[in-house]
């Protein structure tokens, strides 16, 4: 069966293999905040608004792109063999996902203020497609007793 | 409208036993995983329409030997 929108199994084991990758430079980087100095760039005068917020650095923005790309090339590309059931629970999995997300969302809005509320905001599409892997991956292989909808 | 295991029986164990194949020749033979067939068999999953004519083709029966819609639906 053809599955629209979804990237080659290639680009999952790629995926694969850059996640561990940035998640412990990410841990790394939470620990001992290294900065890699040809990633450095720089910052627009003293005194302009940006300023406060720029640390000259493209570390960890490099970092956490590269996180968010793996869990993207994970989740959206296609099974070695993709089905109708696999693209179903894809589906479905992505349905409980999002209500689950957008019930983070608004525990984030209720329970974090201020300046700590932009910066934890950054982890929502994180944990969007990690939540997604993780009920995918348990219906399609740890789950099979579980029946599957199709609408 | 949701479909499920509920309202839906099948013969594909039995046709495949008829048949002497294994769920792995069977998800194969229909271009599934075998855990597609083994999800099928146990209701828990109700195939397409395509794939209900592949599962006729296989077996040589009618689609509507293979899949009966339960009592009260």
């Amino acid at each position: 069966m053809k599955s629209a929108y979804l990237l080659p199994f290639k680009a999952k084991i790629a995926g694969l293999v850059l996640l561990p990758v940035f998640a412990v430079l990410l841990v790394l980087w939470l620990k001992f905040e290294f900065s890699i100095p040809w990633l450095q760039y720089k910052t627009l005068p003293e005194g302009s608004l940006t300023h406060l917020f720029e640390d000259g650095n493209l570390t960890n923005e490099c970092i956490l792109g590269g996180l968010l790309l793996s869990l993207i090339l994970i989740a959206f590309s296609r099974e070695k063999l993709e089905d109708e059931r696999s693209l179903a629970i894809r589906l479905q999995s992505l349905h409980i996902s999002h209500y689950i997300n957008y019930l983070m969302v608004l525990l984030w809005i209720l329970g974090i203020q201020g300046l700590s509320f932009a910066l934890s905001a950054i982890m929502i599409p994180y944990v969007f497609l990690m939540v997604f892997l993780i009920i995918y991956y348990i219906r399609l292989y740890l789950l099979p007793s579980v029946a599957v909808f199709r609408s | 409208m949701l479909y499920s295991d509920r309202n839906m029986k099948n013969r594909i164990k039995i046709e495949r036993a008829i048949l002497d194949i294994t769920q792995a020749e069977l998800a194969v033979r229909l271009g599934v995983s075998r855990q597609t067939v083994n999800a099928m068999e146990a209701g828990k999953y109700v195939p397409s329409t395509v794939l209900a004519l592949k599962l006729a083709a296989v077996f040589k029966k009618p689609v509507e030997e293979l899949f009966a819609l339960e009592s009260g639906d």
